[in-house]
């Protein structure tokens, strides 16, 4: 029987459940805002076609860059600045 | 002085070879062609908008009065057409490394290349078989991984001498030349088909040649550790000298020889 999700689907499941295991290590205080902040990140594509391979695969990598900085002690914690919202991290 | 002689040399040639009306006649034809254009079909992606597929971008460059490399007409292109195209580059005379790309189908830098005169357009992509972050800028992240992963600094056993440097003769100096040139452009690796297939455990040239600069290194003492962490099938014995390394290579250095003598010098340990 074929697995519920792709491959790629599951990378994607995978990077996110890094994230949220990453940000056990965080202190306590600043935890809930930076998983907000993952979940906020994942949700912004979350109605992306999944036969967007090549965006995904992109996201992706992206993603994984981002976890690596995500995971270094000196990251405490995320804010937004109150005036964009929008803000990116590249 | 050397004017004078430019001049003489011209005017025996006309002597010779050229009659006056030639000349007439080529002054004739190259009077409408006044604008010199060229056609620049340049690779877009942006990552902004991932689901959009990467295309080719054509700019028609007017290259009268513009400097002859590669790298001006993308900033012409970059100052006067469309300043959203993204490309790296910074010291503008091979030294950097930043502006290496694919012109034409051949890995090189943008500043060093001169606009091909012969061609109708221009063909210009990032460094193949490398993820894009924009455009014509490659994803090098990993490329630079391996490089650190050869630890490329001086590795001693016996402590360096207290109050000098570590000294060495001139003889063992002249040893690193062809080696120590190199500017990391990554022409070399992303021109290698094993790099390509292998990227993920093949060091490739640029990064092995570095790895033999410092086996080479008389004052370095760690060369057999060092080509101890080589020991298995896919770090150097990818290598199947292809040699498209040394071709493409901006600084005419030859990474597919010093791979050569890094395989001698394990076969010998």
């Amino acid at each position: 029987m074929r697995g519920k999700f792709s491959g790629l689907q599951k990378d994607v499941l995978k990077l996110y459940r890094d994230f949220v295991r990453a940000a056990r290590n965080k202190p306590i205080e600043s935890r809930k805002e930076m998983i907000g902040h993952v979940r906020e990140k994942f949700a912004a594509n979350i109605s992306m076609d999944k036969k967007e391979y090549d965006a995904i695969a992109f996201y992706l990598r992206s993603g994984r860059r981002k976890l690596e900085m995500f995971k270094k002690d000196s990251v405490k914690h995320i804010s937004k600045s109150s005036a964009d919202l929008k803000y990116e991290i590249h | 002085m050397n004017f004078k002689a430019i001049s003489n040399i011209s005017k025996s040639a006309g002597l010779r070879g050229f009659s006056t009306s030639i000349y007439a006649k080529m002054a004739q034809e190259a009077a409408p062609k006044a604008t010199n254009m060229k056609k620049f079909k340049i690779y877009r992606w942006n990552p902004e908008n991932p689901t959009e597929k990467p295309r080719m971008q054509e700019y028609d460059v007017d290259l009268t009065g513009m400097a002859p490399m590669i790298l001006d007409a993308l900033l012409k292109i970059k100052n006067e057409i469309d300043p959203t195209l993204t490309f790296r580059r910074s010291c503008r005379e091979g030294i950097c490394g930043s502006c290496a790309m694919s012109v034409q189908g051949e890995n090189c830098l943008a500043c060093t290349t001169r606009i091909p005169e012969g061609a109708s357009e221009v063909k210009i992509y990032p460094l193949p078989h490398m993820y894009v972050v924009k455009d014509l800028v490659p994803d090098l992240t990993y490329f630079y991984k391996q490089y650190a992963s050869i630890e490329p600094w001086l590795q001693r056993k016996d402590p360096s001498p207290a109050n000098t440097e570590n000294l060495q003769s001139h003889e063992d100096r002249l040893k690193l030349d062809g080696l120590y040139e190199c500017i990391l452009c990554a022409c070399c690796s992303t021109s290698c088909p094993s790099y390509w297939w292998n990227q993920d455990q093949y060091l490739g040239p640029a990064v092995l040649m570095q790895a033999y600069r410092w086996m080479a290194d008389t004052r370095d003492q760690m060369g057999p550790e060092r080509r101890a962490k080589f020991m298995n099938h896919m770090n150097v014995y990818r290598c199947h000298q292809i040699m498209n390394c040394a071709k493409t290579c901006p600084k005419g250095l030859n990474p597919g020889e010093a791979i050569a003598k890094l395989k001698l010098l394990m076969e010998s340990d």
